[in-house]
């Protein structure tokens, strides 16, 4: 579903309607910042000199007060409402930026399945708080955040209970939003061609931002699957530290048991002799045996790669 | 003996492509296929290029600007003359109507589009009396950046409204200040293939 988006019209020689906007600053650059009224959610950029219009916001938050779920009849009345209050065709507008993702339900945390989604090679990893994560580039970033604590925080009551009984919204559930946010979208989706708003509702189009939310998230680098020992005993910080290598060998591409081998057969004759060797060698298999063999132990997270079910979430969408 | 054209066999043309031994016969069925492919190949794109020159030279472009003081009287500023009215009227439906259509599906009603020929106007459309082009414009789902769609309708013999065939996308960027009305001439029922040929179009031509 599309979430945010950033729309540039061109004016020639009309004007747009101010009957609608709320005057909020004027800057030297020749840009008036506007509300549409009664809606902090949605900005309206005019810039007479330059005949530049811009439309900045949520459009599910401008619509439906949430972005629970966005389709694709809400998406064209927005548009419309937005485009006859400005006396404007938006659907001829640019699309500047904007964000298209889609909010699954989880088994776990949200945070600690964030936790496990560690980086995309080539972008910059940012981490605001536990509970979201930002893999930015310079053309597109990707979003992982829980939107079920977003919905409490930022919605009312009314609109939860509208979403519980319409949507299927449970408030004890757990809820994660993973989100492209494209900042060049001409570049990401449309080989360097601009797109204008119209595009988002031809079914080719809204396939590809489909098919790139996928193929983003799988490059996303994740934390295997560990298991964690159910006794005390087995839990010694050794083994915690032995537990956290292992979870990140996929990451690095190595082999946790191989590297610590070798590092045990670098050790000298004088401090370890080989009696000494053998039995850790003994000890540390023992361990990587209990965590890798399943019903000796927790599945931490239950598997922490959710692209089945962003794929599947995303072939119900429309 | 040889049956020309039996599986796996490529007759006729092989006096360009001589074969010399049992390795070379073999390269030398790749390079034909490869040949061949390559021609099937550029027969489609000349067949896609033609369908584009097809569709540009069915094309009829009008412009229309809004009357002052006045809600749905149209005037034309700019196209060719002597095809539609000098002067239309053009309504949008407040509501939109759904209408279970001969093509048998749900569409839309956006709007309509009335006018009628002068006494002494000449055109394609002003065949019988009265006169006049009446046309139900719908909606576009994929392409709202278009009002809407229809059929040119005309006064038939028995002085009532007849389908022509012909294609009218109606399209403004200014809140219905001015519009624009694109003709594809007898190409209603390629419309599916008209509206993305459009939008292309609209794209190129429209600022950066």
């Amino acid at each position: 579903m599309i979430d945010y988006t950033e729309i540039t019209k061109h004016l020639y020689k009309d004007n747009p309607c101010f009957d609608y906007l709320q005057h909020e600053a004027s800057y030297k650059s020749g840009w008036n910042k506007f509300f549409l009224k009664g809606c902090k959610e949605m900005e309206v950029w005019y810039n007479e000199s330059n005949n530049l219009l811009k439309v900045k916001g949520s459009l599910p938050y401008y619509w439906q007060k949430h972005n629970f779920t966005f389709n694709r009849e809400s998406f064209q009345g927005s548009i419309n409402d937005i485009s006859s209050r400005l006396k404007v065709n938006l659907w001829e507008a640019e699309l500047s930026r904007f964000e298209y993702g889609s909010i699954i339900e989880v088994q776990a945390k949200p945070e600690e399945l964030i936790r496990h989604h560690i980086k995309i090679k080539g972008m910059q990893t940012r981490s605001i708080n536990p509970d979201a994560k930002i893999f930015e580039g310079i053309i597109q970033s990707l979003k992982l955040y829980d939107a079920g604590r977003n919905m409490k925080n930022k919605l009312d009551k009314d609109i939860r209970s509208l979403l519980s009984n319409d949507y299927g919204y449970d408030q004890g559930k757990h809820y994660l939003k993973i989100e492209n946010h494209y900042k060049k979208p001409y570049k990401a989706l449309n080989s360097g061609i601009r797109i204008l708003v119209n595009d988002l509702l031809i079914p080719e189009f809204y396939q590809k931002c489909k098919n790139d939310l996928l193929s983003q998230y799988r490059n996303i680098m994740k934390t295997e699957s560990i298991l964690i020992p159910k006794d005390k005993k087995s839990l010694s910080a050794g083994n915690i530290i032995l537990l956290a290598f292992k979870e990140t060998e996929s990451l690095f591409n190595i082999n946790a048991e191989e590297r610590i081998n070798s590092m045990l057969k670098s050790i000298p004759e004088a401090i370890l002799n080989q009696n000494d060797k053998k039995a850790r060698k003994r000890q540390i298999r023992e361990m990587l045996k209990k965590i890798s063999d399943p019903g000796e132990g927790i599945r931490a997270g239950n598997g922490y790669d959710l692209y089945a079910v962003l794929e599947a979430k995303l072939m119900l969408e429309n | 003996m040889e049956f020309a054209g039996r599986p796996g066999k490529i007759t006729g043309i092989k006096k360009s492509f001589p074969f010399h031994s049992l390795e070379e016969k073999s390269t030398s069925k790749k390079l034909i296929w490869k040949h061949l492919c390559r021609k099937i190949t550029s027969n489609n794109k000349r067949d896609i290029d033609m369908n584009t020159e097809f569709l540009k030279s069915n094309h009829l472009q009008f412009m229309y600007e809004l009357k002052q003081g006045t809600k749905t009287s149209y005037y034309l500023t700019a196209g060719a003359r002597g095809i539609l009215p000098a002067r239309i009227g053009v309504t949008r439906e407040s509501f939109s109507i759904i209408h279970q259509t001969g093509r048998g599906h749900l569409e839309k009603l956006t709007g309509q589009i009335k006018a009628t020929f002068k006494k002494n106007d000449e055109s394609i459309y002003k065949k019988y009396k009265p006169g006049w082009i009446h046309t139900s414009v719908y909606e576009i789902p994929d392409f709202p950046v278009f009002a809407g769609y229809g059929d040119i309708g005309i006064s038939n013999e028995s002085g009532k409204t007849e389908g022509t065939g012909d294609l009218l996308i109606l399209h403004s960027s200014d809140e219905w200040k001015t519009v624009l009305i694109h003709i594809f001439r007898g190409l209603l029922f390629q419309k599916d293939q008209v509206f993305p040929y459009l939008y292309k179009l609209l794209k190129q031509q429209s600022p950066a």
